[in-house]
């Protein structure tokens, strides 16, 4: 699904109001669109209506040390690896976060730093290759130890991270809580 | 028949380059023309050349100026622009900024680029090449502003810093812009194809 039509794309839609029954998809995948749109807010209440309980919902965005994200002018956002405790509603009470979007319950079953994705360097030559994914390893590896940390502290110091990636599960009333 | 080339100054505010025709949202001295980027009151291939610098980082619609910006240009025409680089350390005190830039801020314009990376094309008859894109680590305008010592020794630093960032712009956007603390800005020379 996208905004526009291309060859992939089987369905020409908006993610601010998404074609689809409430709880009748089972899985959403989404990658570097968030970053483009103006209302992340109402596509995040979208997709949760969507998506069954028990579903999965997969964003990757643009973190905010990302020195591409400035390369595309219509980009309106980066994220950080805690962007979408906002919408865990447990968690957004224990922490005294606002809730912005009551009706909607999201679990953050995965959070990910990626300090070079493998898509971008999988075209080089070997030598570069080989030292990217050494360095992407050694830094995703690290961040990942605590995203906190490494946002707080080191992020920059090692020239940014491409991105995040969130893994995140619906939690609906049908579900037992 | 010769005529004088039409040149423009998008947003010179005070400062407008000799010789251009300054477009400003807000009237001052150096504004010819007031008018709105996004909805340039000039003729569709009117304009030779354009110079704009700290302007766009303060319009919210990057693509309508964009598409204005190829619209009045003749084909061929030069434009020069000066806009914040992502690393730029004084960005947050203008609480008017709307965004920063890359060196590569203006290749989702170039109609090559598209095949070659697969972006996507978010203004189809627009087709820019970005001829030039160097970054500075400090303005040399505001180097020339400071003391004796100070000015000495900072006209060398970004003698030095410069000329390391931009033998490779990428190494230093990717790895190390912010151990230099940060660039100021990012100088492009594009050129409008139509």
């Amino acid at each position: 699904m996208d905004i526009e039509r291309g060859p992939d794309v089987d369905l020409v839609a908006d993610l601010h109001f998404l074609p689809f029954g409430s709880s009748s998809v089972d899985e959403i995948y989404t990658r570097h669109l968030l970053e483009h749109v103006k209302e992340p807010l109402k596509c995040i209440a979208e997709m949760y209506r969507v998506v069954k309980p028990g579903g999965r919902i997969t964003v990757i965005v643009p973190h905010y040390s990302n020195h591409a994200y400035w390369a595309d002018v219509t980009h309106l956002r980066p994220y950080g690896a805690r962007a979408f405790e906002y919408y865990d509603l447990d968690h957004a009470r224990r922490a005294g976060f606002p809730i912005y979007l009551p009706d909607v319950n999201l679990r953050t079953t995965e959070v990910r730093l990626t300090y070079w994705p493998e898509r971008i360097y999988r075209h080089k030559s070997f030598i570069k290759r080989s030292l990217l994914s050494f360095m992407d390893s050694l830094f995703s590896g690290l961040a990942n130890l605590s995203p906190f940390l490494c946002e707080r502290f080191w992020c920059y110091w090692v020239g940014g991270f491409y991105e995040v990636t969130f893994v995140l599960e619906p939690i609906k009333n049908e579900t037992a809580r | 028949m010769s005529k004088t080339p039409r040149r423009l100054d998008i947003g010179p505010s005070y400062y407008k380059a000799e010789g251009f025709i300054g477009l400003d949202i807000l009237p001052s001295k150096g504004v010819n023309v007031l008018g709105d980027a996004r909805r340039m009151p000039f003729k569709t291939s009117s304009i030779d050349e354009i110079y704009s610098s700290y302007c766009l980082e303060h319009i919210d619609d990057q693509l309508a100026v964009v598409g204005e910006i190829w619209r009045i240009c003749k084909p061929g025409a030069r434009i020069r622009l000066i806009l914040p680089h992502f690393s730029n350390p004084s960005y947050f005190d203008d609480l008017t900024h709307q965004r920063l830039y890359s060196t590569r801020s203006f290749e989702h314009f170039d109609h090559d680029m598209h095949a070659l990376t697969g972006y996507p094309d978010y203004l189809p008859e627009v087709n820019i090449k970005c001829e030039r894109a160097e970054i500075r680590w400090w303005p040399p305008q505001i180097i020339a502003r400071k003391g004796g010592v100070k000015r000495g020794i900072l006209g060398l630093l970004n003698f030095v810093i410069n000329g390391l960032a931009n033998a490779h712009p990428f190494l230093c956007e990717r790895i190390w812009c912010r151990w230099v603390g940060g660039f100021y800005e990012v100088d492009y020379t594009l050129r409008v194809v139509k």
